[in-house]
């Protein structure tokens, strides 16, 4: 296995991908013709055994359920009303209502695994307020959408349960991983606010002084998202549950909440079923055809090939790291998240392993890599989410413009994670098992 | 369609609100009384291989698996929908590819009587007998719209077409989840 058969065959797979078939049917498409010319039709035959084991996987299990969980949440309201129980709480803090766009994201992220919902409900609550208190729009729409990306770092995150089921990692980990980097991301979207827009939302003259009562009796609508983030971030901490278990506990307590507002009905239960559904079947299809090229990968000696190929080099760690971080920006400018993540870790694992680089540690710096893409342009999901939410039809360059200076933090953490990787290991080293 | 798409999404959705009752009330019990149920781990893996290709069936039919539009959406109407067929054609591969091997799997289950490795030896038959069959309905699913779409091509019917291929645009997905918003 040369190096060469590789580079034609990720290039044929980014071709199709680019043409705009179906991501899944790419993966496959070069997993099984890749598969069948190295050694014939009994590795492809393979595939069907393969399939059965993926799908029949406990790590396959936590995903519709984290999935069924973000939808009871999110379709049961019970996320919508946090914007206005941070608000004011954050109002007289410098940066004021921008703070609260992104500790609105931060917390909703903690409990829905969708960049568009998060985007978009809290973008449509927090718009008209905003404008309302002539925020800057730049410095506004640049919050939300970067706040959005906070969803698929701070745990439950789909993308690092498909990248734990890819590469083989322990699911649980990933998730305390990732808790420590997207609470310190999130606080160095803060301090940027702080000090970049101390005086937005001042001249609005409306700095009304919130009596204490009314303030802690809006802090009853966080308590349901924090109950069941700390249940189910508790329970896989300590050690009590596994993924799946905790994901099974959020989706009891989420109906136990829903039930007792008196928002459970068949209407919802369908929506709900329906959209978890419908992005479950998505990652499922990509998990399903990504394991089957590994099938080849593994079998053609392409991980040993690629592992060779990075000593030959000489790479050192950092080296091999600012590669990859620039390689990733690149690619994530025209690629969606999720898409970059599927088609690049069976080839950037085996290289960053073979340089020493911790699985877990890898997981964490992937995911910022993808929240970058997500804002990056020409092909940022979350900017478009938000250009789409506005009504005042300004120009998509307010959004870029806004969004750019959180492209920059997270460029520079992601430095601060390669220099101290603690920041995603120390955690789960602290975790029972 | 849309009701076999809420057919399905009932059947899914009720199977993992079934689960999440199972696994809750084990990990409950494991925990509390040190007891375990024991089977709780096999049956949710087979819940979720058989759920799991009806999940993707309706993807498939909200037109929701990943494309990459970045070229996509600067061609011409009539190249995007060249592009729609092939992707609905691939769709097909896909499907059957999966189908194809998941029966030659359980024929193989079949001829050796495979067990279980777990402590109930579950003859396996059963549990992938269902999968397969679910992977069937994902199968039939893309046979079905591929032949609905030659069909709209040949009346060159676009509006139908564009309607059952066209990937779910951003827009789309967001006027869905602003309609959602108002309700709730």
């Amino acid at each position: 296995m040369s190096m060469t058969y590789l580079f034609v065959a990720f290039a044929a797979m980014l071709a199709l991908m680019f043409l705009s078939l179906p991501v899944a049917f790419a993966i496959l498409a070069v997993g099984a013709i890749g598969g069948y010319l190295a050694f014939g039709y009994p590795l492809v035959e393979m595939m069907g055994g393969v399939t059965w084991g993926t799908l029949n996987n406990s790590v396959m299990t936590a995903i519709p359920l984290f999935m069924l969980l973000g939808e009871l949440l999110l379709r049961g309201g019970v996320a919508d009303k946090m914007y206005d129980a941070l608000a004011v709480w954050m109002n007289r803090v410098p940066g004021g209502l921008l703070h609260t766009n992104i500790a609105t994201c931060a917390l909703f992220s903690a409990t829905s695994g969708s960049s568009v919902a998060t985007a978009a409900t809290v973008g449509t609550i927090a718009l008209p307020a905003l404008g309302q208190r002539n925020y800057p729009i730049p410095a506004s729409l640049g919050s939300l959408a970067a706040g959005g990306t906070l969803g698929i770092l701070i745990p439950p995150s789909v993308n690092l349960l498909v990248y734990g089921s890819i590469a083989n990692v322990s699911v649980g980990s990933l998730f305390v991983a990732g808790l420590l980097p997207g609470l310190l991301l999130t606080a160095l979207f803060s301090a940027y606010i702080f000090i970049a827009h101390s005086k937005a939302g001042r001249m609005s003259g409306e700095n009304i002084q919130i009596p204490l009562k009314e303030k802690i009796r809006a802090l009853r609508h966080l308590v349901p998202p924090t109950l069941i983030f700390t249940v189910v971030m508790g329970s896989i901490y300590g050690g009590l549950a596994t993924p799946t278990e905790s994901a099974a506990l959020g989706v009891m307590m989420a109906l136990i909440i829903l039930w007792r507002a008196g928002r459970l009905n068949r209407v919802l239960l369908e929506h709900a079923f329906i959209q978890a559904a419908r992005t479950s079947g998505m990652v499922i299809l990509i998990i399903v055809c990504a394991l089957l090229l590994n099938v080849t990968l593994s079998m053609t000696g392409a991980t040993q090939a690629i592992t060779q190929w990075i000593s030959g080099l000489g790479l050192g760690a950092y080296t091999l790291l600012i590669l990859l971080v620039l390689f990733y920006i690149l690619l994530g400018m025209f690629m969606d998240a999720m898409s970059m993540l599927v088609l690049t870790v069976p080839i950037a694992l085996p290289m960053v392993i073979a340089v020493g680089i911790d699985p877990i540690w890898f997981g964490i710096f992937i995911v910022v890599m993808c929240e970058i893409a997500l804002i990056t342009p020409p092909v940022g999901m979350n900017l478009f989410v938000v250009q789409g939410l506005r009504k005042d039809g300004g120009s998509f360059n307010d959004i870029v413009k806004g969004s750019f200076p959180y492209v920059i933090i997270m460029i520079f953490f992601t430095a601060a994670l390669i220099i101290w990787p603690a920041i995603a290991l120390w955690l789960p080293k602290t975790m029972s098992s | 369609m849309k009701s076999l798409a809420r057919l399905l999404g009932w059947i899914f959705g009720l199977t993992m609100l079934a689960l999440s009752v199972m696994v809750t009330i084990e990990t409950l019990v494991r925990k509390l009384f040190s007891i375990s149920l024991g089977g709780v781990d096999e049956l949710s893996g087979y819940a979720v291989a058989i759920a799991g290709p009806l999940a993707i069936t309706i993807a498939l039919i909200e037109c929701a698996h990943i494309r990459i539009n970045i070229f996509y959406l600067r061609m011409s109407r009539p190249a995007r929908r060249i592009l729609d067929m092939l992707s609905m054609i691939a769709l097909t591969i896909l499907s059957s590819f999966l189908s194809f091997f998941a029966y030659r799997t359980v024929m193989d289950t079949y001829q050796f009587k495979s067990l279980a490795q777990t402590p109930w030896a579950t003859p396996m038959i059963y549990p992938q007998s269902l999968w397969l069959l679910a992977l069937l309905v994902f199968t039939a699913t893309t046979l079905f719209l591929l032949v609905r779409s030659f069909v709209f091509l040949k009346h060159k019917d676009w509006a139908a077409m564009d309607q059952i291929l066209a990937p779910e645009s951003l827009e789309d997905e967001l006027k869905a989840e602003l309609e959602d918003l108002k309700v709730r």
